[in-house]
């Protein structure tokens, strides 16, 4: 399970350096986000730029740390690819999230909900 | 591990230009995923790519389903001392190409599959789903599959299921299973 964060400014990025968000990582990927998560805010962005594949597993889990995030602290997703956009649309978890594109410049550009 | 099958050397070929993917597997998480991953390599250029992906995706919550509530899962749920540990399951999968997309076919020696699965549910509001801890699987094998069929013969699970070449094709009402 790889992943790196980046220190923003009103929280931090965690890119997910997987290719496969699925059930295979999807308990270790929890538990590593969750730490993460306790320590850092409030915003938590999660950078899945890499992930190619992701099932229901990994969407549980990104769902999981939503739900005991810290008072006050927010998840939010950027650089879904096709795949891995497919299974928020198809779940309808593309609404519950806000979701950025994929913007190289990052955090240049904080907002920019426009570009999906 | 039973490797893909190879083609017959000769005759009775008709017009299927590229072999089955045929494998036995155990049902744990990373022999799944390479089965998947090898299932997206044998079918990648020679159907769609957006087909192959929507094939993985159903074909990857179907496996998921056998591993999570088909048998063992040690690492997950730990055996109490002394009781009797579940039995392995092996799945067994196969997937050939056709004129309609990807027909699919998998077995496994788990427990019976629940009937509720099956049955075409309303997804309760994203806000509420997502409160929960599952129950995504099914709603997305519903939405990528086609012609969905499941029954149970003896000791084994059969799910068939197509996979359109174009997503959104037609779609038959609900799924059909036998008892």
């Amino acid at each position: 399970m790889h992943f790196y964060t980046d220190l923003i400014d009103d929280g931090v990025r965690v890119r997910v350096e997987e290719p496969r968000l699925d059930a295979a990582i999807a308990i270790r990927f929890k538990d590593r986000l969750r730490d993460v998560a306790a320590r850092h805010g409030p915003r938590i962005l999660l950078d899945l730029t890499p992930v190619q594949f992701m099932d229901s597993s990994g969407l549980g889990a990104v769902l999981a740390i939503r739900r005991i995030l810290p008072e006050g602290h927010r998840l939010e997703l950027m650089g879904l690819t096709p795949n891995v956009d497919r299974v928020f649309r198809l779940t309808r978890m593309d609404t519950v999230f806000t979701i950025h594109g994929n913007q190289p410049g990052f955090p240049s550009t904080p907002d920019d909900e426009a570009d999906r | 591990m039973i490797d893909d099958i190879p083609p017959p050397p000769c005759g009775h070929r008709l017009t299927r230009a590229a072999p089955m993917f045929h494998r036995i597997f155990p049902a744990d998480p990373q022999a799944v995923r390479q089965a998947l991953v090898d299932l997206r390599a044998r079918f990648t250029g020679a159907v769609p790519s957006d087909a192959v992906d929507r094939m993985e995706l159903a074909m990857a919550e179907v496996l998921n389903n056998i591993v999570q509530h088909g048998g063992a899962m040690p690492h997950v749920l730990p055996v109490p001392p002394g009781a009797q540990p579940p039995a392995p399951v092996t799945i067994h999968l196969t997937v050939t190409r056709h004129a309609g997309g990807l027909a699919c076919a998998v077995t496994d020696d788990g427990g019976p599959l629940p009937l509720c699965c099956l049955t075409p549910a309303q997804m309760p509001l994203p806000e509420i789903a997502a409160l929960r801890e599952g129950g995504f699987g099914w709603f997305m094998i519903r939405d990528l599959t086609q012609s969905l069929f499941y029954f149970r013969e003896r000791r084994r699970n059969v799910l068939c299921f197509s996979v359109p070449p174009a997503e959104g094709g037609q779609r038959p009402a609900g799924t059909t299973v036998v008892a």
